[in-house]
């Protein structure tokens, strides 16, 4: 897949970041970090990877996390563009990010 | 041209979830609507009908909420067969409106690309113009419908006028409408999410303009959030708010639940001192005003609980408590969503059941259906409350806990340990071995609408209402048949009931439930407890031959039970009752929510199960720790 070579760039993935961080979407990944010898899995990933693209996380897209849930840090609640999605800490690292520090997002 | 006026076309609603399209649909056809099931599925359908200004009717359909026509969810697989033609028993619609949020456009106009590939006559509704023009987002309608190519026009749903130019919109398609026969289906080519992102955003460059507002606040939904989703703050204002409705359906529901019993008691008493006594006195006052009286009596509780759960879903509330609760309740495989359903029956299972149309995932919603039965509904207390008061000591524990009120606890806590642990094994044997993404959107709060309100809660009354009078009251004909036919012999030694096909049964019932203790007076009551739980009480009265009713009957089966039942035998009822599969109500209520037979059987049929391991347990336990 030509998707994984830009993997390497950037090992950053959305779950990483903490409440009130902002960052850049660089990729959306349907290759799961820990899941990659499960053959049968690729395929639904790759559904969940092309949806949270549908919801507007595709590349060069700015991202904030919200909030976090209080058992286990999740879910998440990410703003994206003009919505709010909650997402489990999976369906977070499917998707790359670059750091930009702290930003305007959400107060526009 | 052939053009025929009296051509009623029918037309798809078709947007992304919580851009306001079931406002619009509620503003469009009022309570002229029909909610049914898609074959097969647990997915609601909504159809409905309005006549334009200008004469023409329209069917309407309300398709589940979608992101794109590249289906995920079994919802949303739904949206897509019915727009392309391929869903056995759904015509294609003659043409899709497409609903977009004018404070969310892009993600809305994705939507409306991926429509406007299929080549069906399509109109897009920007909604929401109020809001987003307090939010100075300035959409050029005309610049976008040349983008778009097709006929845009704004929407404000909420609003009386928010619809006319509308419905002069779909009165132009609709003269270039021809009336098809043939079925259709529409096969078409996919676009990557990155070229219509690049599509969108094209077309949004060109027709939207936002102003940056000059407010350093932040907005609204985003303070109240920092409440409501606080580590700290946000559990305790789900608990307060629970806490509150739980007491709403108890405490609120009373009085108009006392006066719905009394009525039927009133006209109970009527029909008795009108009609001679004998058959139909007898059919009308213990079989359609006793039976059927019994489930409508919930009704106000019902109605309380439906009005906290549509304001908290048209808040916007709902998804902030499924988030709340995602981790905990993931645990044992259900979804956040699923609490409000198990919380509200603990009233009864019947608004439980039917409050998991909120669910989204059907899988999700079957476990909680499945699971709902097992929370101790109010039915239950009258038998509850009669075992432990004939048969546990008042007597304090460790000092300040009534030992009568533990064995109570204990008993709403089996329910809950039991629940989770059939959540557990549905979840082994419906999950796939995938992981369950969550995706769930936070929509900005909004003022719940009256209007919108008013029409929900009418339409969880007709569907309480129709099952009451068709089913449930056929039924609880049929079991008062069964308790009076045929009667006694002159000169009986037994009440009459021991006679009946009921008593017949309950006897023959005996044999199979003499392992885990119970006698043939109960087995006999549990015939007509099939009704409702409640009714199990009234039914050993009858058993034992007690003329009284309500409070004084329990005051009188007290001392008559803890007599001639053993310890054991109490114990066992009580562990029966915890799982209790005899409620014939739910059991109809889960065929309609499910459309087919086969869930409701296997409920009854897990129930039984684990009702008599339970009591069999328990008896054993008991009898062997007690020496009897």
């Amino acid at each position: 897949m030509s998707t994984l070579s830009t993997n390497s760039l950037s090992n950053m993935t959305l779950n990483c970041l903490n409440v009130g961080e902002s960052a850049m979407v660089s990729y959306v990944s349907a290759q799961d970090q820990t899941t990659h010898s499960d053959e049968s899995r690729s395929g639904d990933l790759s559904d969940i990877a092309r949806r949270l693209k549908e919801l507007g996380f595709v590349q060069g897209e700015e991202v904030k996390i919200l909030h976090k849930g209080y058992f286990g840090g999740e879910p998440l609640a990410v703003r994206v563009g003009q919505s709010t999605f909650a997402l489990r800490n999976f369906e977070a690292g499917l998707i790359g990010i670059t750091k930009i520090g702290n930003t305007t997002l959400g107060s526009d | 041209m052939t053009v025929n006026t009296l051509f009623s076309p029918r037309i798809a609603l078709v947007g992304n979830p919580n851009c306001g399209k079931t406002a619009l649909f509620n503003r469009l056809t009022g309570a002229r609507q029909k909610v049914a099931n898609y074959a097969g599925v647990t997915i609601e359908r909504k159809e409905g009908k309005f006549t334009a200004p200008g004469g023409r009717h329209w069917h309407v359909l309300d398709l589940p909420g979608t992101y794109s026509l590249q289906a995920i969810t079994p919802d949303e697989k739904i949206t897509e067969e019915v727009i392309t033609g391929q869903r056995a028993n759904e015509a294609l619609p003659d043409a899709i409106l497409c609903v977009v949020d004018a404070t969310n456009l892009k993600r809305g106009l994705r939507l409306a690309l991926e429509l406007k590939n299929l080549g069906l006559p399509l109109v897009l509704a920007v909604n929401m113009m109020d809001v987003a023009k307090k939010r100075e987002i300035h959409i050029d309608i005309h610049e976008l419908q040349k983008a778009l190519g097709i006929p845009v026009v704004e929407t404000i749903a909420i609003a009386t006028k928010g619809v006319d130019g509308l419905l002069s919109e779909l009165e132009s398609l609709a003269q270039t409408l021809k009336q098809s026969t043939e079925a259709k289906r529409i096969e078409f080519k996919h676009q990557s999410p990155e070229e219509i992102q690049a599509a969108a955003n094209a077309i949004l460059k060109a027709s939207v303009q936002a102003n940056a507002i000059h407010d350093n606040r932040l907005p609204l939904s985003f303070r109240i959030d920092n409440w409501i989703l606080h580590p700290v703050f946000g559990p305790l204002i789900f608990a307060s708010l629970m806490f509150l409705v739980f007491q709403a359906v108890f405490t609120w529901a009373q009085p108009p639940m006392d006066f719905i019993k009394d009525s039927m008691e009133h006209v109970g008493h009527l029909i008795e001192s009108t009609l001679p006594e004998g058959m139909l006195q007898g059919l009308l006052v213990k079989g359609v005003i006793g039976g059927a009286g019994s489930v409508l009596v919930f009704l106000p509780q019902i109605v309380i609980l439906f009005f906290f759960i549509l304001v908290m879903e048209d808040s916007g509330y709902l998804p902030r408590a499924a988030f709340l609760l995602d981790r905990i309740m993931g645990k044992v495989g259900l979804s956040g969503r699923a609490f409000i359903p198990l919380l509200s029956s603990f009233a009864c299972a019947i608004p439980g059941i039917m409050a998991t149309r909120t669910i989204q995932n059907p899988r999700d919603r079957l476990v909680t259906i499945m699971i709902a039965p097992l929370m101790t509904c109010s039915a239950r207390l009258p038998v509850y409350a009669l075992i432990i008061a004939a048969f546990i000591p008042e007597r304090t524990v460790f000092g300040i806990l009534s030992l009568q009120g533990l064995v109570l606890f204990v008993l709403y806590i089996a329910g809950i340990v039991s629940a989770m642990l059939v959540a557990l094994v549905f979840k082994r044997l419906w999950g796939k071995a995938e992981k369950h993404p969550l995706m769930l959107e936070l929509p900005d709060y909004r003022w719940p609408n009256l209007r919108n309100l008013a029409l929900g809660l009418w339409e969880r009354i007709k569907i309480f209402t129709t099952r009451v009078g068709t089913i449930i009251l056929a039924l609880m004909i049929l079991l008062w048949f069964l308790s009076s036919f045929p009667g006694a012999p002159d000169n009986a030694p037994y009440p009459a009931i021991y006679y009946s096909f009921a008593g017949y049964l309950g006897r023959l019932l005996e044999y199979v439930f003499a392992p885990i203790g119970f006698n043939w007076q109960i087995c006999i009551a549990l015939v007509p407890g099939l009704a409702a739980r409640e009714v199990a009480v009234a039914a050993l009265g009858t058993v034992y031959a007690l003329s009284q009713t309500g409070e004084e009957l329990s005051q009188s089966l007290e001392p008559l039970i803890s007599h001639s039942w053993s310890l054991p035998t109490a114990l066992s009822l009580l562990a029966w009752y915890v799982f209790a599969p005899q409620c014939i109500a739910t059991l109809s209520v889960v065929k309609r929510e499910t459309n087919t037979l086969r869930y409701p059987v296997m409920m009854a049929g897990y129930l039984f199960s684990l009702a008599y391991i339970a009591s069999l347990i328990t008896y054993q336990v008991a009898k062997f720790l007690t020496g009897a």
